[in-house]
């Protein structure tokens, strides 16, 4: 339980880079965008995919992606596809230079030596 | 994303959830999970759907107003599940919130509605004042060459107009019907920015006299004696007999000054006289209207009308001595008589609603007691305090709102009431009467009333019932804790507050029952049994010449005298002020002379009316045209003027009239022959100093016929009418009364506002009586394991019921002590409405103290009284 609210929390702060990463490979639906971090961080997160949507509708509201309701093309099924807008790729920009710096300031504070090569 | 579309948005919301647990459920199965399995693992990998949901609502930025509903929800559930509780606070919330809403539409109608004229702030009243000895400041019209000289500043008024109420009678066909009319100047009309419908105003020649037989008709007259007439232009109306063409219609809309109906305008023209150098003096009853520049402040135009009242004075000492003008604003000048009553109403109301918000409260509070478990369940499950309080307070709101909208109602009847009255007894002269409703303003007030009340009554209890200990609550035991204490001292606060509010209500009502009372036993200087009266009006075209006037009255005195069952028949025309200077006596500083009621009575009257003689003689018919000019003064006259001298023997001399356009009376030296006793009748609250004239020296046209009989006074009126025609067969008689009908009807007009306040009086000490019953019948449950103990331990049923008296007594103590220092720092707002005692009258002040005293401990009786049956074994078996 303590580690499940630890990557949570961490998660929390990142979540919405992560989605917006995800999007820029072309519009998904929520189950997709879940499953996709969640596999690509080899289920590290823990994820539950149901925590995205109060992120992904936190986004919407500011504009950063949009959404609408659209026929998958492999099944005859409606779902609701998340869309990077211009404004949201900005933002992605702007938070993944935010992480690096970020890391980058935890690194040195953590692993001095390594700076130090 | 608006916040009405949020049922679609979770629609939406909920169709996406779906969508992902089906496709994760589909996933798992091929998985080659069973289906509930599949079902399980899908939700388990999707997360909890509720916190979900709720966060994702979060991020639609409405969940505040979310909240609120499901808030509003909740409470509307929790109130109907506790009837009881709900229907008693409702109808306290109702009562509280109607009254306040009722008295406010009394304040909307008539100060806070602007006047029905373009640009209202420009438009203001003058008057001339001055101090008056021995009546304190007096203001009256302002005289014609005073207004010529006003209108000359012209970079302070755009226009000054003057009228004079007319009552004209329509002389055509069978029956002349009275109508309201009213002479007005060339500038009166277009102060208001008003034109007529059809045709035109007056123009400056028809202002001049001679030229002055035109007419614009009222809008509701041309609808019902001339059926909407499109052609009336050019037509005649007859008004007392003389012609009058007509040549405009007012619109439907229009009111004169302010809210007055008139049928019918015609143009006043001043006379010579009036502008001459004497009408100065003697025409000062010309009620005057203005509208000032634009951009010019009543204030800059009192500072110029100050310095002109200077000029005057020095350039007409004789007419204008001692004498100023006031400017003020015109709305504020029509409301002006009924400003500090209306005032004192309404705080009356607001004191019935705070009591009513502390009923309410205690209730709250005795119900948070009951809930406390609910409560505390709802902390324990992840509740913060301040959303604990939220739904409290919402529960309060909603519970005001409830009883606001009942109130309206209440409001709504009040209104309808209301206005019946002040339209039935028009002496109360209530601006704006007959539009008493709830308009916006009043809708507005009694929202901000209902939201600001649920607020006050419910704050205090829901911080409280917050703050609970969790432990302490979910156990439930009865035990005293120190948040018990805390609530305790609230309780009483309140009961205390309710008690001293209601004290101050119920002094306020003593005062007034005392005063009407008191104005009851008025010393009325009249015998009004077995009089009646009726008023006679002699048309100016048929009674020009003076003689004929008192020719008719003389014959209809004889007439009416010899009729079997009259035991005395007087005629009097009610006085008009006039000025005069007691010869022999020390000429005061003009504007200082003294002042009377100037009364033309036959010699008669005075046994007719019962009027008893102090000093002197009564008048005589020898005090005829052509003898020594007489008067009588009345007993306040003549301490007032003659303090230390007999007035008897000597004379004085009348200056002027205010009142009157005509100069009859004026710098006339009368003997004064004898002093009557005072009479009320017109004022009730103070003796008027009283001038009596004989008619034969004074000619009327006007007057009241007063005959004293020794049968049933109205049986006689059929014969008073037959004399009356037996000397003109056209005369009528007007309103025929019986004197003690009239003065029943001037202590109606007095009668009504007491009524309403003696209302909220009981009102208030009703509520309080049910607060201190509430909070002691509480206090009695809560220590019924105590009180047990100590009946278990010895202590008999009088002393339980002694110690719960007690400790009612001591809270009703508290409250009356505060209760009586407010009553006695607000007494001073009651000093001008008490007759007879002062504002601070002790008996009545013990006896509003014994009332609430009583009723309070009435009050605490009941649950004292249960306390003292209780049961010993059974209540502590109970535990």
């Amino acid at each position: 339980m303590a580690g499940k609210r630890q990557s949570s929390n961490l998660l929390q702060g990142t979540l919405d880079m992560l989605i917006l990463r995800t999007l820029l490979y072309g519009p998904a639906h929520g189950h997709q965008i879940g499953k996709h971090i969640q596999r690509t961080t080899e289920d590290f997160l823990q994820m539950q995919h149901g925590s995205l949507y109060p992120a992904l509708h936190r986004l919407e509201k500011r504009g950063w992606v949009t959404a609408k309701w659209e026929t998958a093309r492999d099944r005859n099924r409606e779902f609701k596809y998340y869309r990077l807008t211009e404004k949201g790729r900005k933002q992605l920009l702007v938070e993944e230079s935010q992480w690096k710096q970020m890391s980058e300031a935890v690194a040195r504070v953590m692993w001095p030596a390594a700076e130090e090569n | 994303m608006k916040w009405w579309q949020l049922r679609k948005r979770n629609a939406d919301l909920e169709r996406e959830i779906q969508s992902d647990l089906d496709l994760e459920e589909e996933e798992q199965r091929e998985r080659n999970l069973s289906p509930e399995d599949a079902r399980y693992a899908a939700r388990r990998a999707f997360g909890n759907t509720s916190l979900i949901r709720e966060q994702t609502h979060e991020a639609w930025g409405w969940a505040n107003i979310e909240r609120l509903l499901a808030d509003i929800r909740y409470a509307f559930r929790a109130l109907r599940k506790s009837p009881g509780f709900t229907l008693t606070a409702t109808l306290t919330l109702a009562l509280g919130i109607g009254a306040n809403a009722a008295i406010f539409s009394l304040v909307s109608a008539i100060v806070l509605r602007p006047l029905p004229y373009p640009n209202p702030e420009q438009l203001v009243g003058l008057g001339q004042w001055r101090n008056q000895k021995g009546e304190g400041y007096v203001q009256t019209g302002v005289s014609g060459p005073n207004i010529l000289d006003i209108a000359a500043q012209k970079n302070i008024f755009q226009q000054v107009g003057y009228c004079r109420w007319a009552g004209f009678n329509i002389t055509e066909g069978n029956h002349p019907e009275s109508v309201d009319s009213v002479m007005a100047s060339l500038d009166m009309l277009p102060i208001f920015g008003v034109q007529p419908m059809i045709g035109r105003l007056f123009t400056a020649e028809e202002t001049q006299q001679g030229h002055d037989q035109v007419a614009i008709l009222g809008h509701k007259l041309w609808q019902t004696r001339y059926a909407s007439d499109p052609a009336i232009l050019g037509k005649t109306i007859r008004l007392d007999e003389k012609p009058y063409t007509i040549i405009g219609v007012m619109p439907a809309r229009f009111r004169f000054t302010w809210d007055q109906e008139m049928g019918v305008f015609v143009p006043l023209a001043l006379t010579p006289d009036e502008l001459s150098e004497q009408g100065r003096a003697t025409s000062r009853d010309l009620q005057t209207q203005a509208r000032l520049q634009t951009g010019i402040s009543v204030k800059q135009a009192q500072a110029a009308m100050d310095t002109l009242a200077t000029n005057l004075e020095t350039q007409h000492p004789v007419a204008n001595k001692g004498w100023g003008f006031k400017v003020e604003p015109l709305h504020a000048a029509y409301y002006r008589h009924i400003g500090e009553p209306l005032l004192i109403m309404s705080g009356a109301v607001l004191f019935v609603l705070l009591i009513a918000c502390g009923n309410v409260a205690n209730l709250l509070l005795a119900r948070a007691t009951v809930r406390k478990r609910e409560t505390a369940i709802r902390a324990a499950i992840g509740a913060s305090r301040r959303r604990i309080v939220a739904q409290l307070l919402t529960e309060s709101v909603v519970l005001a709102a409830v009883g606001g909208s009942l109130g309206l109602l209440l409001a709504y009847i009040g209104d309808r009431i209301l206005t019946f009255e002040m339209t039935h007894y028009r002496q109360y002269s209530v601006p704006n009467a007959s539009v008493i409703n709830l308009d916006w303003r009043v809708l507005l007030f009694s929202l901000a009333l209902t939201l600001l009340t649920g607020v006050i009554f419910g704050l205090a209890p829901a911080l409280i019932a917050s703050r609970t200990d969790l432990n302490e609550s979910l156990r439930e035991t009865g035990a005293n804790s120190a948040s018990e204490s805390g609530r305790r001292r609230l309780r009483n606060g309140l009961v205390i507050s309710e008690i001293a509010l209601a004290l101050v209500l119920l002094t306020g009502a003593g005062l007034l029952i005392r005063t009407f009372l008191g104005l009851m036993q008025v010393d009325l200087g009249i015998d009004p049994t077995n009089v009646v009266t009726m008023g006679i009006d002699l048309p100016h075209y048929k009674y020009s010449a003076t003689v004929n006037q008192t020719q008719f009255f003389r014959q209809l005195l004889q007439r009416v005298q010899a009729l079997p069952g009259v035991t005395a028949v007087g005629i009097e025309q009610p006085g008009a002020r006039v000025f005069f200077q007691p010869e022999g006596e020390p000429v005061v500083t003009p504007g200082q002379e003294p002042t009377a009621s100037l009364n033309v009575v036959s010699p008669g009257d005075f046994p007719a009316m019962g009027i008893a003689l102090v000093a002197g003689r009564y008048l005589a018919q020898s005090d005829a045209d052509g003898a020594t000019p007489v008067a009588l003064i009345s007993a306040t006259a003549a301490h007032r003027y003659w303090p230390n001298a007999n007035p008897i023997g000597r004379h004085l001399s009348v200056l002027a009239k205010v009142y009157s356009g005509k100069n009859e009376g004026a710098n006339q030296s009368l003997e004064i022959v004898g002093i009557v006793k005072d009479r009320r009748g017109y004022d009730l609250w103070e003796p008027r100093s009283d001038l009596y004239v004989p008619f034969e020296q004074h000619p009327i046209s006007f007057a009241y016929l007063n005959v004293r009989t020794s049968v049933a006074p109205l049986s006689i009126v059929p014969s008073i009418r037959e004399a009356v025609l037996a000397i003109d067969d056209e005369q009528p008689l007007n309103d025929p009364m019986l004197l003690t009908e009239q003065i029943a009807r001037t202590y109606g007009t007095l009668r009504f506002p007491m009524t309403l306040v003696w209302i909220f009086a009981s009102l208030a000490l009703l509520l309080s009586a049910v607060g201190i019953f509430g909070v002691m019948s509480y206090t009695v449950s809560r220590r019924t394991h105590e009180l047990a103990i100590r009946m278990a331990l010895g202590a008999d049923r009088f002393m339980v019921l002694r110690q719960i008296l007690r400790e009612g007594f001591g809270v009703t103590l508290i409250g009356v002590a505060i209760g009586l220092a407010a009553a006695l720092s607000l007494s001073r707002i009651m000093a001008d409405y008490v007759y007879g005692i002062k504002a601070t009258d002790p008996l009545t002040y013990a006896a509003a103290t014994m009332v609430l005293v009583l009723v309070a401990m009435a009050a605490c009786y009941i649950p004292a009284r249960r306390a003292s049956s209780v049961n010993p074994m059974q209540a502590l078996r109970n535990e």
